[in-house]
């Protein structure tokens, strides 16, 4: 069996690299996606107190803190029996939505969007934000830096530190808003509403009236039918800090709704023998494999599926952008306005970019809403609140975060669980890969960089995060190919140093 | 007044990767008189990293760093366009460092126009955990005392 090994996968954090291997006559047999374990998470947790959850769960990862910190303070609530004010909630969600206004708008300019915009077959050196830049000129780049910087000036603003905020605790929020801070955070949010319409724009104008494009989108290549999940509110709507998980069937009719606290009678875990990751999947489907289907236990968490499983965007601009979407892929209706899947996986780009409206209209909500000042932010919390477990659950920007945490009666860690946004796309994103890759490669050919990007989009439409911060300097980032015949002798090697 | 940011990169929970931060927290337990120098720690690369060191006029990155030609402990100074393409200074979600300062030159931010990297070799970044290999620790001191007494000749200060 010939191994084509792309090492490690551009732009992502660590060694990520993607195995390709072919059978005798060079189809793709598998491919094999792998990432670099770290060790003792749960060890350096156990013997710890648990309030320190969620300062040392941010620091799991440079990418998405605020995602943790959130999933964190809410296992706290479970975990204490203590139900925080109102107002505490919906600061948090504040903060929340300055975290996904940031982390999509980057995930658009800078990753998934240049493949569009620059090109798929373009030098991966220019496939960047600032190739966007170049083809679509600097006033984009001042608007995404702009978007950046309020974002991050409200993270810091409401959770006390710029990176890693520090703010959430059990019980409720350790600062409140005053009324300097909630005027500036109001015109902060209708400037990301005006900034969302702009960036559908640029989708509409670069993607969407783009036939060679939305070929591409609508292709086989990218197409998975899968169970979807997404956190849902009372009225089955989108909401990304709090609700009910819900998971659709392939074709959209309701499998399972459930709280998340019940998440262990729902999800199970697939072991590989080529993979110390564990896949998660439908316990009541049960395993049958990389496949796709309503036989196959295979979910998908992204902003695609969070969509999909949703009766619609609780906020009205964003509604109009998700009737626009389904219309647009043909979708039909089903009950309480949800709209039948859409399993292109490569129109998540748009989906993601609905959520930044979405998330962008919701903080203008907050930020406007009355009781967002009160001062009375927290409930405090006395030890003999403990009551042993406590789980608590967020849509992180890549999928269903869970933090699960259990202690003795002082409230000392015995054992943690997280199941990270990503972990619920190891299967999909596996399965992706392997489509595109046969799709694309034939008779052991690797013929050229857009192919390889080809096969790369397939994995970076699911925004993975495989952060663990791994250093490693000097050196690249490179991207290697390598053609291995069936006794391991390399016959050809395709290298990018982007 | 010269403005200089000194970045301790790395994540502090994950073995030999907090470093360059434990070097950042030695920094900042010393007395600093009369100088304008920000010390600030960070799990961060790409255009994150980017926007920290607007409106510096320098900047010195202290990082964690895997070479596997030099043993742990080993001290490795540069500047960073010897090493434009270091991994640490990437974020998987947005961009490397280089691509993110001319991003910021070219819409008129004011950047660093040096960037110093004081570079220590490490062996376990995959562990989580607050101990450090022994010989990197043992560094921590030597690059504490050649970042102040860079900073000292930089700066003007005593």
């Amino acid at each position: 069996m010939k191994r084509i090994t792309i090492d490690p996968v551009t732009r992502l954090e660590g060694h990520a690299k993607i195995d390709i291997f072919l059978d005798a006559e060079g189809e793709v047999a598998n491919t094999y996606f792998q990432v670099p374990e770290l060790r003792g998470f749960e060890s350096f947790c156990v013997g710890r107190q648990v309030e320190e959850m969620p300062v040392i769960t941010n620091r799991i990862c440079g990418v998405c803190p605020e995602a943790h910190h959130m999933a964190a303070v809410k296992a706290l609530d479970d975990l204490f029996g203590v139900e925080p004010p109102s107002v505490a909630k919906k600061v948090r969600e504040l903060l929340y939505m300055a975290f996904f206004i940031t982390d999509h708008t980057t995930h658009f300019y800078a990753l998934g969007g240049p493949d569009f915009v620059v090109g798929m077959d373009a030098p991966p050196a220019e496939r960047n934000l600032l190739g966007v830049i170049r083809k679509v000129g600097l006033e984009v780049g001042k608007k995404v830096m702009a978007c950046r910087a309020r974002n991050h000036h409200v993270i810091q603003m409401l959770g006390g530190r710029g990176i890693h905020p520090a703010a959430g605790v059990p019980g409720g929020w350790s600062k409140a808003v005053n009324e300097a801070e909630r005027l500036e955070i109001e015109a902060i949010a209708r400037a990301n509403i005006e900034f969302a319409h702009f960036t559908l724009k640029v989708f509409d104008d670069i993607v969407l009236n783009n036939k060679t494009f939305m070929e591409l989108v609508t292709s086989d290549l990218y197409l998975h039918r899968t169970y979807s999940m997404g956190t849902v509110d009372a009225r089955g709507q989108v909401n990304f800090y709090d609700g009910q998980i819900r998971v659709v069937d392939p074709d959209g009719l309701q499998f399972v709704h459930y709280d998340p606290k019940c998440y262990m009678d729902h999800l199970a875990e697939h072991l590989e023998p080529w993979s110390y990751l564990k896949f998660p999947y439908l316990k009541k489907i049960g395993w049958n494999g990389f496949v796709d289907g309503k036989q196959s236990g295979v979910y998908t968490a992204s902003p695609l599926s969070r969509l999909n499983v949703s009766n619609g965007m609780p906020t009205p601009q964003a509604q109009e952008e998700f009737e626009r979407f389904y219309a647009t892929f043909g979708a039909g209706t089903l009950d309480q306005g949800r709209r039948q899947p859409i399993h292109h996986r490569l129109a998540t780009h748009w989906a993601r970019l609905i959520e930044l409206l979405y998330a962008s209209e919701r903080m203008l909500e907050l930020a406007t809403d009355p009781e967002i000042t009160d001062p009375r932010i927290r409930i405090p919390v006395q030890t003999d609140q403990i009551r042993g477990v406590g789980i608590g659950s967020v849509e992180a920007p890549r999928g269903t975060l869970t933090h699960h945490y259990e202690t003795d009666s002082r409230g000392i860690l015995t054992r943690v669980n997280l199941i990270v946004g990503t972990t619920n796309n190891y299967a999909p994103i596996a399965m992706s890969t392997t489509r595109a890759a046969r799709g694309l490669i034939k008779k052991g050919k690797v013929v050229d960089q857009g192919l390889l990007n080809r096969i790369e989009m397939a994995f970076r439409l699911y925004d993975p995060c495989f952060s663990c911060a791994t250093h490693a300097l000097p050196g690249n980032m490179p991207m290697v190919v390598r053609l291995i015949d069936v006794e391991g002798k390399v016959v050809d090697t395709l290298r990018r140093d982007s | 007044m010269r403005r200089c940011l000194v970045v301790g990169l790395g994540n502090p929970i994950l073995s030999d990767d907090g470093v360059g931060v434990a070097v950042i927290h030695a920094l900042q337990q010393q007395k600093w008189t009369g100088t304008s120098i920000d010390f600030i720690e960070g799990n961060v690369g790409g255009l994150h990293l980017m926007e920290r060191l607007v409106g510096y006029d320098d900047a010195l990155i202290i990082d964690a760093m895997i070479t596997r030609t030099h043993p742990p402990g080993w001290i490795i100074r540069g500047d960073f366009g010897d090493w434009p393409g270091a991994r640490h200074t990437w974020s998987s979600h947005d961009t490397r460092l280089s691509v993110a300062l001319e991003l910021g030159l070219s819409i008129g931010m004011k950047l660093p126009a040096r960037i110093r990297v004081w570079g220590i070799e490490v062996r376990d970044v995959d562990t989580f955990g607050l101990t450090m290999t022994p010989e990197v620790a043992a560094a921590i001191p030597q690059v504490v005392r050649e970042v102040r007494e860079y900073l000292i000749l930089l700066c003007h200060i005593h």
